[in-house]
């Protein structure tokens, strides 16, 4: 009965045995674990750290009792992270564990990797894996780094900062060998498309010097930009941004500085100083108007494109804009009183000032655009174009004279209930009103008229009107 | 009895005045597309309307009485009469006397027609030179032409212009770079730079009795040709 009992032991072991193989990772690849790994040289006082992988091969689970490292010579390697165990892995599932090295003597360490299936009172005394590991600590340079940059942190992050697009930035960096004996850096090598420098590839410094270097910072264009430094084992990460230097305040200029409705009228655009970069954007028009009663007026925008957005762009060196590919842009004022702002955008450019002008067109008079009186066989009509940006009209007062000039009557009308429905319908004070009078009589008699409209910003009156 | 007949006239007067509103339309204009649009509201101030034929016009001409356009191969009013006509463009003058009528000269065939309003009857012309504007007057019609470099309306020149069109009454509208010249009948001049004086104009078109559509290469104008209220402005763009 024991001796049948060992027996089962021995077969459990050797099928266990068979189940597991220890692989390494460099990134997500694993390769099979020898019976060595070398960690290779570590700078003094850094760390690495590798991931390991114990897959079990078979199609049974397993479990994982010991997981260890044993240093052998020195003492630097340790496990940083995994599982606890004891671990069951399932049939073709893996374990991943990782294992550490740092240390600061300059010499060369061991350790021994055992991945054990054991009972729990002896986990590690089935070892059925292990590999031996190695590790070599090499003196390290102490790297600091001059303003403007910044760094290295913790991540051995070195910041050139943010600094305007086609410019350049220098920084001055420093090797420090704190040891007694002459060290050499190898290599000295700096990437990324941004950052240059005018080093060697390597560098020897004496016991307690310094060594220096310069890299430059030069971004293309405003964006953010990395790169690497290699000092020997060490690798650090250069990062940096360039970005697009605002444009200068603007300077808006308008063809007039009086500015009413029902114009049209030229704006011309510049910069306070040349720009420093081509860009582009959008430039926005918008209407307020100052008549409570309307909430827009069509004719208000940009005439040739019968739209609200022109573009906009300034070259290098020039302190012109385009609108829309032109010098400048006419721009209709409507037939509303009220507010016109214009706004750029310069989107990712930016820009110094006041993005926004506004002008403003005042309530007025009525303005009228024509005016005429004819004569049918019982009636006198009266018509009249022109508008009115305040909506008020309303009233009126039509003054006949006979054909000698001499008065016949003064006749006050109030159509403000016609208009007030007329301009319900409509995206502007444009109007041309026929005003017809019914008459009995002699009506050759009469010889013209003078008709004087009223809105809330004053008085207009049409010149003396001949009928025919 | 005099002042009687006032009394009565005033009361009937002012118990019946009503008033008629709508929207004032500048004319008919053509867009860089060759759209017929509609252009109503105020001169510096319009909006331009739907097309009102789905289709490309290549030359116009309108009054208070209607339109008369040409396509590349007919003659049509917006009241839906379509005509066949020789190709390409033409150079039209509404008939004020004769409301709906016309005279039509095509460019291309150098044939001359007049348009009834309904049909095409074709009429005997011998042009001395290169027809580019005609005007009808009592009785029949006048012209413009360019020889030898200047244009000619019978025997005057007027000298060197690259787009005219003669108006209603005797005056005519001249074109020179970027210059435009109206002339009255009674002599007098106003003349109008259209964008500082850096466009071409490339023609004119009677948009109504009293506005024309001036064309060039940077945008499209209109002149205000009403005696006292001489002014142009720039036309409304499409956006579509």
């Amino acid at each position: 009965m024991k001796t049948q009992l060992l027996c089962l032991l021995a077969l459990a072991a050797g099928v266990l045995e068979a189940q597991v193989a220890l692989y390494s990772l460099n990134g997500i690849a694993p390769s099979p674990l020898g019976s060595v790994y070398g960690y290779g040289q570590v700078a003094a006082g850094d760390s690495m750290i590798v991931r390991f992988r114990a897959l079990n091969t078979g199609t049974a689970s397993v479990t994982i009792t010991c997981l260890n490292v044993k240093n052998t010579t020195g003492a630097g390697f340790s496990i940083v992270n995994s599982s606890s165990t004891p671990f069951v892995v399932a049939a073709g599932q893996p374990m991943d564990f990782f294992v550490g090295f740092s240390a600061t003597a300059i010499t060369s360490y061991a350790a021994t990797l055992q991945v054990g299936t054991g009972t729990a009172t002896d986990a590690c005394g089935g070892t059925i894996e292990s590999a031996i590991l190695l590790a070599t600590v090499v003196p390290a340079p102490i790297l600091s780094v001059a303003a403007p940059c910044t760094g290295p942190d913790a991540n051995r992050n070195i910041s050139f900062g943010r600094i305007a697009q086609a410019t350049q930035e220098s920084c001055t960096l420093s090797i420090l060998n704190p040891f007694p004996q002459a060290l050499t850096v190898s290599p000295l090598l700096v990437t990324g498309a941004a950052f240059t420098t005018t080093s060697g590839n390597a560098v020897t410094i004496a016991a307690g010097q310094s060594a220096s270097f310069t890299i430059q910072f030069n971004p293309a264009t405003g964006s953010a930009f990395s790169g690497t430094l290699t000092i020997g084992t060490r690798i650090y990460t250069l990062v940096g941004t360039g970005f697009s230097p605002p444009l200068s305040s603007l300077v808006w200029n308008f063809d007039s500085t009086r500015i009413a409705s029902g114009e049209q009228h030229r704006l011309s655009l510049g910069l306070s100083a040349p720009a420093t970069v081509t860009a582009a954007g959008t430039m926005t028009l918008t209407f307020s108007p100052s008549v409570k009663t309307v909430t827009g007026d069509a004719a208000v925008r940009f005439v040739t494109t019968s739209t609200r957005v022109a573009s906009f762009a300034v070259s290098v060196g020039a302190t012109a804009i385009t609108l829309n590919g032109q010098p400048n842009i006419v721009f209709s004022t409507g037939t509303t009183a009220g507010t016109i702002t214009f706004t750029v955008d310069s989107g990712i450019y930016g820009l110094s000032g006041s993005p926004a002008a506004s002008i403003t067109t005042a309530p007025a008079p009525i303005v009228l655009a024509s005016a005429a009186a004819t004569r049918r066989a019982n009636e006198l009509d009266v018509v009249i174009s022109g508008f009115d940006n305040t909506y008020s009209i309303g009233g009126m007062s039509f003054s006949f004279v006979d054909r000698s000039g001499a008065p016949i009557a003064s006749i006050p009308s109030d159509f403000g209930t016609d208009f007030q429905t007329f301009f319900r319908g409509q995206t502007g004070s444009s109007f041309l009103m026929r005003v017809s009078f019914p008459v009995t009589g002699d009506v050759s008699q009469v010889g013209g008229v003078t008709v004087v409209l009223n809105n809330s910003a004053g008085v207009a009156t049409t010149p003396s009107l001949k009928f025919p | 009895m005099r002042i009687f007949l006032f009394g009565l006239l005033l009361s009937v007067m002012s118990a019946c005045a009503w008033a008629q509103i709508e929207v004032p339309q500048i004319g008919i204009m053509l867009d860089v597309n060759g759209r017929a649009r509609p252009v109503s509201g105020a001169p510096a101030a319009a909006v331009v309307g739907t097309p009102w034929f789905d289709g490309t016009v290549i030359s116009l001409a309108c009054s208070a009485e209607g339109c008369v356009a040409k396509t590349e191969s007919a003659v049509f009013t917006p009241a839906g009469v379509v005509v066949d006509a020789p190709p390409g463009a033409a150079i039209i003058a509404l008939d004020a006397s004769s409301p709906g009528a016309a005279y039509v000269y095509f460019v291309e065939s150098g044939t001359l027609a007049r348009w009834t309003g309904s049909q095409l009857v074709a009429m005997n012309f011998a042009p001395e030179g290169d027809v580019l504007s005609l005007r009808a007057v009592a009785g029949g019609f006048e012209y413009a032409a360019e020889r030898d470099g200047e244009v000619w309306t019978g025997s005057k020149s007027l000298g060197a212009a690259n787009s005219v069109l003669l108006l209603d009454g005797g005056g005519m509208l001249l074109a020179s770079g970027g210059q435009v010249r109206l002339l009255r009948a009674d002599g007098t001049e106003l003349d109008f730079a259209v964008t500082g004086g850096s466009d071409f104009v490339g023609g004119f078109i009677r948009m109504s009795d009293r506005y024309v559509q001036v064309i060039t290469d940077a945008g499209m104008w209109a002149l205000d040709t009403e005696p006292g209220h001489e002014q142009i402005f720039l036309l409304p763009g499409v956006s579509d």
